[in-house]
């Protein structure tokens, strides 16, 4: 017989957390190794008890969850997080995500899920719950005429940064933009990241396909 | 297993507290079940999701406390709720969420829940006034 998945769970809900201590226990194969009540139990039983996963929640007193899923994921990148949590709010998602958890449940999720999505983490697999998941596919399968609504609900680009993704999009290397621009091409790369950090975009191509359709370049060109 | 002074009276020849759970099945309800079942003080009678099959099976089983599991922090009661205490008169109803620690005792003060027995200790107390 293999060895149990080793689990911890952080949340300050106490009725909610112990319950699923006691619906983890009926199952050999999971050992729920502690049990936290804010983010910072939550490290340092990470480090005293090194679990397979953590079933984070968001808000809780001291540190939050994500603060926690940050600090343990770049302590012991080997622990799985996968977050329980009551928000659905995108910003939560993509934070969550950003931070390195691998799956994001919301709280009234079924038993039989939570099995499942525990062992499909041990395997490697990320985990997103269904009402998560539907609002990405939406937010990203928007069409244009949602551009405003959603150009509104994240951070604004600065006219700088706008520059920079309108040469990103002609397909400009850094270095060719530093010199478009008569500046750095470091300076360049802190424009990009904060595009993308603004964007919640992964990488360049994610942020000219967003420009494009967004309309942002055909705003940098008008300039 | 959890065990408090205020449970005590009912071990020693006082029948167990009827709990019957109106909630859906999700880890959390399953979970309170769990923990509502090892409470020696407390006797689970039943468990439903559904609201109209909960009052027929209520009016059967005359439980003595109706816990309810609700997405709702508030304690301001909504029309489900008004539903289930005009449906039940007497019985006293305690309401759990899903954000935080905070318990609604309807009929009663509003508690909020800090170990695990806490939720024992209330549901006799209200029964022991």
């Amino acid at each position: 017989m293999s060895e149990p998945v080793r689990i911890l769970l952080a949340d300050d809900h106490v009725l909610f957390r112990t319950g699923v201590a006691t619906v983890l226990a009926s199952r050999p194969d999971l050992e729920v190794v502690g049990e936290a009540r804010d983010g910072l139990e939550a490290i340092a039983l990470a480090r005293e008890t090194m679990p397979d996963i953590i079933l984070m929640d968001i808000a809780m007193p001291r540190c939050s969850g994500l603060e926690a899923t940050r600090r343990i994921k770049h302590e012991m990148p080997y622990v799985k997080v996968v977050i329980i949590t009551v928000s659905d709010n995108e910003e939560d998602v993509f934070e969550a995500i950003k931070c390195g958890a691998q799956g994001y449940l919301i709280k009234d999720l079924k038993t039989r899920r939570l099995f499942d999505v525990i062992e499909g983490v041990v395997k490697g697999e990320a985990f997103l719950s269904g009402v998560i998941a539907a609002k990405i596919l939406q937010e990203f399968q928007q069409p244009a005429e949602g551009a405003v609504r959603r150009s509104e609900a994240i951070e604004p680009l600065t006219g700088r940064e706008i520059e920079v993704l309108g040469l990103v999009v002609e397909g400009r290397a850094n270095r060719e933009i530093a010199s478009a621009l008569v500046i750095s091409e470091s300076t360049v790369k802190n424009h990009l990241r904060n595009i993308l950090g603004k964007l919640h975009l992964r990488n360049r191509i994610q942020a000219a396909v967003y420009a494009v359709r967004e309309g942002l370049v055909a705003a940098s060109q008008q300039k | 297993m959890l065990y408090t002074d205020s449970m005590s009276s009912r071990q020693n020849g006082e029948s167990k507290v009827r709990v019957f759970i109106l909630s859906s099945e999700s880890l959390f309800d399953l979970g309170l079940e769990s923990l509502l079942r090892q409470e020696p003080a407390l006797e689970v009678v039943g468990h439903e999701a559904d609201l109209d099959r909960a009052l027929v099976r209520i009016s059967v089983l005359s439980p003595d406390v109706i816990v309810v599991n609700s997405a709702e922090a508030s304690c301001r009661p909504t029309a489900a709720m008004l539903r289930l205490m005009n449906g039940t008169p007497g019985t006293k109803i305690i309401k759990l969420n899903l954000q935080d620690n905070t318990v609604c005792m309807y009929r009663e003060e509003q508690r909020e829940v800090e170990v695990v027995s806490d939720l024992a200790r209330f549901i006799c107390q209200m029964l022991d006034r």
